[in-house]
């Protein structure tokens, strides 16, 4: 892909030459339709133009630079995209007769991550074919033409993975590089609650990398449509169960989210959804900013700015065996976008625990290793503050770690077609 | 020596020891120290008041309800434990009962009294049951869950066991009106489910996950628990002077040693106290029925999961450090908050400790309609 890139990249500076310095000029055009052409034009060139508007940006026409640079910003935001939220990648295979195990090394022409299969069905038989299908969509395909295989819970890491068991059969929605379904359904009647849970679980491909992974919040899924099994739209009826004693999340799987939504009980008679659709909206970084507090022990008090967090070392201390450091976090916002940005990438998720590290005068790093932390928000202000140590011999030089200062947002939508109310 | 000298004492251990093991009339008769009997007779009196001196003979206390207009009731109770006391007030007065939320030990308005039952200080009850149909593709879990609260008086502190519930509390028959029964339990993942809850101060919930009743059942007839806790024959205090600075000091208690073998701040930070005690009782040198109790329960659940620090009061996790395989030889770790240098830290260890198993019975448990 990268070679590709580069030759096209080549090929523009050699022979398109002439059509960016054409679209130089016409970007200080002064005919403002004829400028925005020029934009549109040099956006969908995108990265082999890079150099030229880095040029342009310098200009001393201010509707030059001004352009040039609007446009830098949206390819920095695309390369950040595509570093983040691969493209979705998908099969092809003519329809026939394929031993399980010949299947991973077909795939390993068209995806660009290994598929493991149990070794022991790899001389079992399946009848499967594809057409540009979404990687997922094949793989469960795959589960229920074999009739003994399903797709784990949890995906290896930079890997798919199909393990033996009954296929689930589950309400699959395939939305680009994210397979959505409804793993569970739960109706309940008791004096206290009557309405169903709904369980649904996401997964990714592995060149899909959310920062949110195992902290999605609980509106992450948007239920917005609701029909009965003759279409007939239904009112959502969000509900939570009161006197609820408590439910067992689970945050540490890799590659995979589940949570859970509370619906009213549908009304008398409705024993299917005929359509549910939505999306589950996901967080990814935009800005990795590097922290850094150069000589600690005189930096305590001193706040290092991150977009909108402002990240103080409160302190800074030689203990027994090494060094105990405090790290402040605060994120402030005007109340009336409290409901928005209560919801966003929390700032425990900004940063990994193992990635603060204090570079010692020799060079090496000590990681921090992580005592004690405390977070808590309002309508206002997200806090959260980290207590750890430094398992070191030396003073430190340097306090650093890289921290997610802005993020962007991507919806993947979803849509289950007749599903049976339990 | 003559023999029958030589056997006299043997006869008399093994009497005293044979009158220990009869078994009591009631189950919960060991517990009858950890409360105070209520005896009440009165005709047409306030419903308060009747409260009122329920609790002073019991030494027991409950928030009242707001805005209650108490009944006036007659009543007849003769050496009653306190929670019966109080229910049966309660089902008198027809428009009061304890707060459903364990953590709550206050009377609330309209809450009613669940199917409940006795074991001297601690009150079972019914608090839930809920129908369940769930789909978990490709499979089926449907069933019936059952929330079972216990609380239990001021004077009772129970031992953890298994953590952190006051002993384990199993259902031994569920049946519904044709016989049918509700056993085995249903076995799921527990992961998004409503959970059992565990336990606090004064309370602890327990969740049962039975087989589906049938959808025209209204009633479970029969719904028969077996709590079996672990009971503290005789507890003593242990205390620690200024822990910080005790480190290897031993105290005896009964056939065994509780030591505390390490109290210091985390030197890696944090404002916590992290202590070590070592509970070690000498195998080869214990008669053979000492031997015999620690093997049957094992050191590190003779700790009764309370503390006091200064004075003040507190729960107390004692997490098992290694396998903790060896009954005898058991090393404990736990954590107190350590803003200032404790003077004197208090802990409470069973030096005698006895299984219990008390029927818990409950009868007529109503479950919710079943929809169209």
């Amino acid at each position: 892909m990268m070679i590709r890139g580069a030759a096209v990249a080549l090929a523009l500076v050699l022979f398109q030459d002439p059509e960016l310095g054409r679209l130089a000029e016409q970007l200080g055009n002064e005919d403002p339709s004829q400028r925005q052409q020029a934009e549109r034009r040099l956006l969908e060139i995108g990265e082999p133009a890079r150099s030229e508007l880095e040029r342009l940006a310098r200009s001393k026409d201010a509707e030059v630079s001004g352009r040039a640079r609007a446009i830098l910003t949206t390819l920095d935001r695309a390369a950040v995209r595509r570093k983040y939220l691969g493209p979705p990648w998908t099969v092809t295979l003519a329809e026939g007769d394929y031993l399980l195990g010949d299947l991973p090394g077909l795939l390993k022409t068209q995806v660009p991550a290994a598929l493991q299969i149990p070794e022991k069905l790899a001389g079992s038989h399946l009848r499967i074919g594809a057409k540009e299908m979404p990687v997922w969509s094949f793989l469960d395909r795959v589960c229920e033409s074999h009739g003994g295989l399903t797709v784990p819970l949890e995906r290896p890491e930079g890997a798919f993975a199909l393990v033996e068991g009954k296929p689930a059969g589950a309400p699959t929605s395939y939305s680009g590089p994210f397979r959505i379904w409804i793993e569970r359904l739960t109706f309940e009647e008791g004096e206290k609650w009557r309405g169903c849970r709904l369980v649904y679980g996401i997964t990714w491909q592995p060149n899909v990398d959310p920062s949110n992974e195992g902290m999605f919040s609980s509106l992450s899924f948007h239920l917005r449509e609701l029909t009965d099994a003759a279409g007939k739209e239904l009112k959502i009826e969000r509900d939570h169960r009161r006197f609820g004693s408590g439910f067992t999340l689970d945050h540490d799987r890799k590659g995979v989210y589940r949570h859970y939504l509370d619906l009213a009980a549908p009304p008398a008679g409705v024993r299917r959804w005929g359509k549910m659709k939505g999306g589950v909206t996901m967080e990814f970084p935009a800005k990795v900013t590097q922290v850094e507090f150069k000589a600690p022990t005189h930096a305590v008090g001193t706040t290092f700015q991150a977009g909108s967090t402002a990240i103080t070392l409160t302190g800074y201390r030689q203990i027994e065996g090494g060094i105990q450091a405090r790290l402040y976090f605060r994120r402030t916002w005007k109340p009336e976008d409290a409901e928005v940005e209560r919801n966003r990438l929390e700032l425990r998720a900004r940063f990994r625990d193992e990635s603060v590290v204090l570079r010692g005068a020799d060079g090496t790093d000590a990681v921090l290793e992580v005592r004690s932390s405390s977070h808590s928000s309002s309508d206002e202000e997200e806090t959260y503050e980290i207590l750890g140590f430094f398992k070191t011999g030396q003073e430190g030089r340097l306090v650093r770690f890289p921290f997610v200062a802005e993020t962007f947002e991507h919806e993947a939508p979803f849509e289950f077609t007749n599903v049976d109310v339990p | 020596m003559p023999v029958a000298m030589t056997c006299l004492p043997l006869v008399l251990v093994l009497a005293l020891s044979l009158q220990d093991k009869a078994p009591p009339s009631d189950p919960a008769e060991p517990l009858r120290k950890f409360w105070k009997p209520v005896t009440l007779a009165v005709q047409k009196a306030s419903a308060q008041e009747v409260l009122q001196e329920i609790m002073k003979q019991s030494g027991e206390t409950l928030q009242m309800a707001r805005d209650w207009e108490p009944k006036s009731i007659s009543v007849d109770l003769k050496g009653v434990p306190f929670w019966r006391a109080v229910d049966e007030v309660c089902r008198l007065d027809g428009n009061l009962g304890l707060h459903p939320s364990r953590h709550n030990l206050e009377l609330r308005l309209g809450a009613g009294v669940p199917p409940t039952a006795y074991a001297g200080p601690v009150r079972f009850a019914i608090q839930e049951v809920v129908r369940v149909r769930e789909i978990r593709y490709p499979a089926r879990f449907d069933r019936t869950e059952i929330s079972v609260v216990a609380r239990w008086t001021s004077g009772y502190t129970p031992i953890l066991d298994p953590w952190p519930y006051p002993g384990t509390l199993e259902v031994v028959r569920a049946m519904d009106r044709q016989g049918r029964s509700l056993l085995p339990p249903v076995a799921l993942e527990e992961t998004f489910v409503r959970s059992a809850g565990g336990s606090s101060g004064r309370s602890a919930e327990w969740l049962f996950r039975l087989q589906p009743a049938d959808r025209t059942e209204r009633v479970l007839p029969v719904v028969d628990l077996r709590w079996k806790p672990l009971h503290a024959e005789e507890v003593e205090d242990v205390v620690f002077e200024n822990p910080l600075q005790t480190d290897g000091v031993a105290r005896r208690v009964g056939d065994f040693t509780v030591t505390l073998q390490r109290c210091a701040r985390d030197e890696k930070g944090g404002s916590m106290i992290e202590a070590r005690l070592a509970l070690h009782a000498d195998s080869s040198t214990l008669a053979p029925e000492a031997r015999r109790a620690i093997e049957e329960v094992p050191l590190q659940r003779r700790m009764l999961n309370e503390s006091e620090l200064d004075g003040k009061k507190g729960w107390q996790f004692f997490k098992v450090m290694g396998d903790g395989r060896n009954p005898f030889d058991v090393a404990l770790q736990f954590w107190m908050d350590g803003e200032h240098p404790p003077q004197k830290l208090k802990l409470r260890v069973a030096r005698r400790v006895s299984s219990l198993s008390i029927p818990i019975t409950f009868a007529d448990v109503p479950i919710p309609e079943a929809g169209k």
